[in-house]
C-alpha cells in the first residue's frame, strides 16, 4: 500500500448549501464511522491536506476562495465533490449568483451523490480519492522521472 | 557506565523517531478507544510522516525551509547531548534554541494564524521553562549531578523526595507535547481557533520535520521523566506507564484554556508544587550533606 | 574620530604592557594630591551649583551644596592619609579598561555618522557636537581613571566626573524632556556621590586608610566589624550607579539622550562603573548581612526588569529594561559574592557590554529607517533593512540564546546558585527561572517581529539608504566582538578570570572544559547551519506559495478583497501581555520592594 493511501488529510470547505451535506462529513467524524480508522486526519489546513472535500454550490463570491484552497494544497491533490449541490448546483442552481457545481471552478475527482449524501458514501468517496491519488502519484513520479532523463540527456548533449 | 554514553546517543539519532513515533501511535489508539473509536493502526504516525515527506510543496519565504530544518537539526541534538551525558542543564537551554527556531519559522510567514500560534508558542515556553529549571536543579540536589546516567544510576527513589515536582513536571509537560489543555499554540485535531497554529504554513516535508523533532524530543522529555523513577525496574515501569497514561487522560478530559490563563497557571503550579518542594528539600537535605 | 582612535589604541597598549605581570600597583608622587583632589572635588561641586542655580533646581542646589560641605569636613579625616598605592592594574580593571576603551570607541565612531543624522532629523536641537564628542571622550577618560584607582578618593573624583558627564550627555537635546531626566539622574547621582564620601570617611576615621585593597583586606581580618560600613555606604553608591531599584528610574530617564549616549551609558560606562566597584567589593561583601541585602536587591531588579521588558513596545525602552535585569544579575552574584559567581558576574559584564552596545547602535540605524522606536514599525525590518536585522539578531542571540554568551553566564550562576548550599540558593535559584523564562519571551518575540516577511517579491534593502558608513563600520566590528567573545570566552576565562579569582579567593573556578567546548562548539554550529541551510536553498529558486489567509486570495503585504470588495490589510502585533506584566505597575512594585530593601540596608549600617 502506497503512503498516501494509508494517510489521506482533509480538508473541508462548505460552499453555498443547506449545511446538511456539511453536518454529513463531521459525522464521519464520530465513533459511529470513525474517519480516522483509514488514517484520515481533518486538518483545516489546505497546506497539510491531500483530499479536498466540497460541499455545497459554488457561488461567485466563494469561487475564489475554492480556487484559492485548491492552489495551496501541495501536489498531488484529490477533490471530492460531495451531495447533489456540490455535483449541479442542486436544488440552488437556479439562483442569480450560482455559477454551479464544483467542477465550475476546479477539477473534480470523485462525486458523492446524495442530498443529504450519507456519512458512509462520503467515506467511500474519500477512499476513492485515496486510491486515485495513488494513480496521481505515480504519474507523477514517472513524469519526475522522465524530466531528470531528459535534463541529463541535455547535459550530455553539451 | 563509561564509554557507551557515545553508543546510546547513536543509537538515539536511528532509533529515537522509532520510538517517538511509537509513543505517538499508541496514543493516537489509545485516546480513540477512550472516545469509543477503533481508530487508526498503530503505525499510523510512520503513514503520515512518509507521506508527508513525498510531498511537493512551496514554501511561503525563503528563510522559512531553513529554520525548520534549524528546528530539527538542533532538537536532535538536545536529544544526543542529553544521552551523550552532557550537563542536562544546559541541554534544556539548547532545547529552548530549538523551538526558537520553530517560532521564527512560523513569524517569517507573516501570515495571521503563523504568528498567532507563534506568540503564543513563545508563551508556552515562558510558562514551563521555570518548571523544567526547577526539576532539574532539584534532580541535582538529590543525586547531586547532572549527568543523565549518574542520576539514572544513583537508584534513588526520587519521586518521594520530589513528588511536588514530579507533578509539576507532568503539568508542564502537557504544553512541550501540545497536549490540551494547553494545545494553544498548535493543535493535532482539527477545528480550532487557530487553524493549525504555529504550523498553518507548513506542509509536507516541513510538516514532516516538525513532527520527527518533536517525536525526538518526546523521547528525551520521557527520558527525564524516568530519573524520578530510576530505583528499580518496576518503579521505572510503572512510573513512566503512569505519566503516559495520565498525560493522555488529560488531554481528554481536558477543555482548552485561555491563552491569557497558560502563563498563570503554570507560574502558579511551578511556585507551589516546584519551589514549594525545592525549598523544604533544601532545608532537610542541609543537614545531610 | 582620531581621539577615538588614539584612546582605544591606548587602551590596548595599557593592556599588552600590563598583561604579563598582574596586579601592578601605581604610586602617584605629588606632594599636594589632597589638595588637587579637594580641589577637582570642590569644582565639580561648584559646577553642580551653578547649573542647579541657573535652572532653578533646589534639591540639585542642595545636594550640590552637600558635596561640597562633605568634601571640606571629610578632610578632616582623609586628608594627609598615607596612601601605598594609588593605581592598581589587575585583571578586572584591564577588562574592564579594553571593555570602555574598544567599545566606548566604537560607539564614539558610530557617533560620527548618527549625529549627523539625528541634527538633520532634529532641526529644533541646537547643534554642539564639539560639546558632545568632548564630554564623550572625557567620559571614557573619567572611566578609565575610575577603574584602575585604587585610592578611594581618587576614584570618588573619578565617580564624580562621570556623572557630571552622564548629565551633560543625557541634557543634551536642551528639552524639557531632556533636561528633566538630566536632573534625574544627576540628583540619584549625587546621593549615590555623597553616601559615597561618607563612606571613605568613616573609613578613613576609623582605619586610617583610604585604599580598595585595604578595606579588602581588613574586611577578611578580624576588624571586619570596623569597615562594614563603609562597605555598606559605598555598596549604595554602587547600587545607584548600576541604577538598581529603587534608583533605576534615572536609567530609564536616560533614554531621552541621542543613541550614542545611550549605548554609552548601558553598556561600557556609568552603570558598568556600579557592577564593577560591587564585584571588586564581592569578597567584602560575600556573607554579610550587606551582601545579602545587595544581592536581593539585585535579584528583584533582575526580575523586575524583565517582567516590565515584555510588556514595553518601544525598542530602546526594551533595551533599557534589560540592562537594568542583566545589571540586577550582576549585582547578585557580586552580593552573594563567592568565588563562582564572581566570574559569572565578571564574564555577564564583558558578553553584556558588547552586545548590548551593538544593539543600542543597531536599534538607532533602524530607528532612522523607519521613523519609530516602535518595535511593531520594525516588522519586516529583514526585508527592508537587512544588514541592520543581521546586527539585531546577532544582539538579540547573545542576550538570549544558548550557547551564546549572555546564557552560558545564566547557566554557570544556576550552578553557582546550587553549590552555596545556602537557604538563599532555591530563592535565587527559582527567581532566575523564571527571569531567564520572561527573558525568552521578549527578546525572542521581538526577532519574530524583525523577521517577519508580508511580501517575498519586495525589493531589499529600500530603507537603508541613508545608513552611514561610520553606523555600518562600527556595527560589523561590535558584531564579530560579539561573536569573537563568545567563541574564545574559555580563553580569557583562563587568562584573565581564573589568575583573578586565585589571587583574590585562593580559588579559581572556570566551568568544566568539557562543557565549554560544547558552547564554543554550539555557537559555531547554531551560526552556521542556519547559515549552511538557507544557502543551499537559496539556490533553488522554486516559485513560493502565498501564506494562509482562510482561503482568501492575498496579494503583497497580505492585501485581500473584504467582502465589499474593499481592499484589507493583515495587520499582526505580537503580544505584550500588559495584563500580566503591565510595565507600570511592576516598576511601581519593584521601586516600592528596592526602597525596603535599601532602607534596611540603611539601618543596619546606623546599628
Ligand atoms: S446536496 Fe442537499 S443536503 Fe447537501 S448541501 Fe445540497 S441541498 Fe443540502
Amino acid at each position: 500500500m502506497s503512503s498516501i493511501e494509508r494517510s489521506p488529510w482533509l480538508i473541508h470547505y462548505d460552499a453555498s448549501s443547506c449545511n446538511g451535506c456539511d453536518i454529513e462529513v463531521l459525522a464521519c467524524l464520530t465513533p459511529v464511522y470513525d474517519a480516522e480508522r483509514f488514517g484520515c486526519i481533518v486538518t483545516g489546513d489546505p497546506k497539510q491536506a491531500d483530499i479536498f472535500l466540497v460541499t455545497g454550490s459554488v457561488n461567485h463570491l466563494n469561487a475564489p476562495i475554492v480556487k484559492n484552497i485548491y492552489d495551496q494544497m501541495p501536489e498531488p491533490k484529490a477533490v471530492v465533490a460531495i451531495g447533489a449541490c456540490a455535483y449541479s448546483g442542486g436544488v440552488f442552481a437556479e439562483c442569480y449568483n450560482v455559477s454551479g457545481g464544483v467542477a465550475s471552478t476546479i477539477p473534480v475527482d470523485v462525486y458523492v451523490p446524495g442530498c443529504a449524501a450519507k456519512p458512509e458514501s462520503i467515506l467511500d468517496g474519500v477512499v476513492r480519492a485515496a486510491q486515485i491519488l495513488k494513480e496521481k502519484e505515480k504519474a507523477m513520479r514517472a513524469t519526475r522521472k522522465a524530466e531528470r532523463k531528459g535534463r541529463k540527456a541535455e547535459g550530455a548533449q553539451r | 557506565m563509561k564509554g557507551i554514553e557515545i553508543y546510546i546517543a547513536i543509537a538515539y539519532v536511528v532509533l529515537g523517531p522509532l520510538l517517538g513515533g511509537l509513543l505517538d501511535g499508541f496514543d493516537r489508539v489509545i485516546t480513540a478507544r477512550l472516545q469509543g473509536r477503533v481508530g487508526p493502526p498503530l503505525l499510523q504516525p510512520f503513514y503520515d510522516l512518509r507521506k508527508l515527506f513525498t510531498r511537493r510543496i512551496r514554501p511561503v519565504n525563503r528563510l522559512q525551509l531553513p529554520l525548520i530544518a534549524s528546528h530539527l537539526v538542533f532538537a536532535v541534538l538536545t536529544g544526543v547531548l542529553f544521552f551523550y551525558g552532557s550537563d542536562i542543564l544546559l541541554i534544556i537551554f539548547v532545547l529552548t534554541l530549538a523551538s526558537i527556531f520553530l517560532v521564527l519559522a512560523a513569524y517569517s510567514t507573516g501570515s495571521p494564524f503563523s504568528t498567532i500560534g507563534a506568540d503564543r508558542e513563545l508563551l508556552l515556553m515562558t510558562a514551563y521553562e521555570p518548571m523544567i529549571i526547577i526539576a532539574l536543579v532539584a534532580l541535582f540536589g538529590v543525586a547531586k549531578s547532572f549527568n543523565f546516567y549518574e542520576i539514572l544510576s544513583s537508584a534513588m527513589p526520587i519521586y518521594l523526595y520530589l513528588p511536588g515536582i514530579y507533578l509539576g513536571l507532568v503539568f508542564v509537560l502537557q504544553m512541550k507535547l501540545r497536549k490540551s489543555p494547553f494545545d494553544i499554540s498548535a493543535s493535532h485535531h482539527a477545528h480550532q481557533e487557530l487553524v493549525m497554529g504555529l504550523t498553518a504554513d507548513m506542509g509536507g516535508p516541513a510538516l514532516g520535520m516538525v513532527e520527527l523533532a518533536h517525536w525526538y524530543e518526546s523521547v528525551y522529555l520521557f527520558a527525564l521523566v524516568l530519573l524520578f523513577f530510576s530505583s528499580s525496574w518496576v518503579s521505572a515501569i510503572v512510573g513512566l506507564s503512569v505519566t503516559y497514561s495520565l498525560i493522555i487522560f488529560l488531554d481528554n478530559v481536558t477543555a482548552r484554556v485561555k491563552w491569557q490563563r497558560a502563563l498563570s497557571i503554570a507560574w502558579l503550579v511551578t511556585l507551589v508544587a516546584g519551589a514549594g518542594n525545592l525549598i523544604p528539600f533544601y532545608l532537610i537535605s542541609r543537614g545531610t550533606p | 574620530m582620531v581621539g577615538s582612535a588614539a584612546q582605544a589604541a591606548l587602551a590596548v597598549s595599557l593592556a599588552i604592557a600590563a598583561a604579563p605581570s598582574l596586579p601592578q600597583g601605581f604610586v602617584v608622587d605629588l606632594p599636594e594630591l589632597d589638595s588637587w583632589l579637594l580641589g577637582g572635588e570642590l569644582a565639580m561641586a561648584a559646577f553642580v551649583v551653578v547649573v542647579a542655580a541657573l535652572k532653578r533646581r533646589g534639591l540639585t542646589l542642595l545636594l550640590g551644596i552637600a558635596q561640597a560641605a562633605l568634601a571640606l569636613i571629610g578632610e578632616r579625616w582623609t586628608g594627609g592619609v598615607k596612601v601605598e598605592t594609588h593605581f592598581v592594574v589587575d585583571q578586572v580593571s584591564l577588562l574592564l579598561v579594553l571593555i570602555v576603551g574598544i567599545v566606548g570607541g566604537l560607539i564614539i565612531v558610530y557617533a560620527g555618522g548618527y549625529m549627523w543624522t539625528y541634527h538633520e532629523e532634529h532641526p529644533g536641537v541646537r547643534d554642539r557636537r564639539r560639546l558632545f564628542s568632548f564630554t564623550m571622550l572625557s567620559f571614557i577618560g573619567a572611566m578609565y581613571g575610575l577603574v584602575l584607582s585604587n585610592d578611594l578618593r581618587l576614584m570618588l573624583l573619578f565617580w564624580e566626573m562621570t556623572t557630571l558627564a552622564s548629565f551633560v550627555l543625557i541634557g543634551y537635546a536642551g528639552d524639557e524632556g531632556a533636561d528633566k531626566s538630566a536632573f534625574l539622574a544627576l540628583n540619584l547621582n549625587l546621593v549615590g556621590g555623597i553616601s559615597f564620601s561618607i563612606g571613605i570617611m568613616f573609613l578613613a576615621a576609623r582605619t586610617g586608610r583610604v585604599e580598595l585593597d585595604a578595606l579588602l583586606a581588613m574586611a577578611k581580618a578580624p576588624e571586619a566589624a570596623l569597615v562594614a560600613a563603609p562597605v555598606a555606604l559605598i555598596a549604595l553608591a554602587a547600587l545607584v550607579k548600576s541604577a538598581q531599584l529603587p534608583f533605576t528610574p534615572w536609567l530609564l530617564g536616560a533614554m531621552v539622550a541621542p543613541t550614542p549616549v545611550s549605548a554609552l551609558l548601558h553598556s561600557s560606562t556609568m552603570v558598568k562603573a556600579g557592577v564593577f566597584l560591587l564585584i571588586k567589593l564581592a569578597p567584602a561583601l560575600s556573607g554579610t548581612t550587606t551582601g545579602y541585602l545587595v544581592a536581593f536587591v539585585g535579584i528583584l531588579t533582575f526580575l523586575v526588569g524583565a517582567f516590565a521588558a515584555v510588556s514595553s513596545r518601544n525598542a530602546k525602552r526594551v533595551l533599557a529594561l534589560s540592562t537594568v535585569s542583566n545589571l540586577g544579575l550582576i549585582v547578585a552574584c557580586a552580593g552573594i559574592g563567592t568565588y563562582q559567581l564572581v566570574w559569572v558576574g565578571l564574564f555577564l559584564i564583558l558578553f553584556h557590554a558588547v552586545a548590548k552596545a551593538l544593539l543600542f547602535i543597531s536599534v538607532g540605524t533602524a530607528s532612522v529607517g523607519t521613523g519609530s522606536l516602535d518595535i511593531e514599525s520594525m516588522g519586516g525590518l529583514i526585508v527592508s533593512m537587512p544588514r541592520v536585522t543581521l546586527f539585531l539578531i546577532v544582539g538579540i542571540s547573545c542576550m538570549f540564546v544558548a550557547p551564546f554568551g549572555m546564557l552560558v553566564s545564566k547557566w554557570a550562576a544556576m550552578e553557582a546558585f546550587m553549590n552555596l548550599n545556602s537557604i538563599v540558593s532555591p530563592f535565587m535559584i527559582a527567581a532566575l527561572a523564571f527571569g531567564s523564562a520572561t527573558t525568552v519571551l521578549f527578546w525572542a518575540k521581538w526577532m519574530g517581529t524583525l523577521i517577519r516577511i508580508p511580501d517575498p517579491s519586495a525589493p531589499r534593502g529600500l530603507l537603508e539608504d541613508r545608513v552611514t558608513r561610520y553606523e555600518l563600520n562600527s556595527e560589523v566590528a561590535l558584531m564579530v566582538l560579539a561573536i569573537a567573545t563568545c567563541v574564545f570566552y574559555p580563553l580569557v576565562s583562563k587568562f584573565a578570570f581564573e589568575p583573578y579569582l586565585v589571587a583574590t579567593f585562593g580559588k579559581a573556578f572556570g566551568l568544566d572544559r568539557g562543557n565549554m567546548m560544547i558552547t564554543v562548539l554550539m555557537v559555531v554550529m547554531t551560526v552556521a547551519v542556519p547559515t549552511l541551510l538557507l544557502v543551499i536553498s537559496g539556490n533553488s529558486k522554486g516559485s513560493l506559495s502565498s501564506a494562509y489567509m482562510s482561503g482568501r486570495v492575498s496579494g503583497p503585504g497580505l492585501a485581500f478583497k473584504g467582502s465589499k470588495g474593499a481592499e484589507l490589510r493583515v495587520a499582526t502585533r505580537a503580544y505584550y501581555l500588559e495584563g500580566i506584566f503591565g510595565e507600570k505597575r511592576i516598576l511601581k512594585a519593584g521601586i516600592a520592594l528596592g526602597l525596603l530593601l535599601v532602607l534596611i540596608t540603611a539601618g543596619t549600617v546606623l546599628i
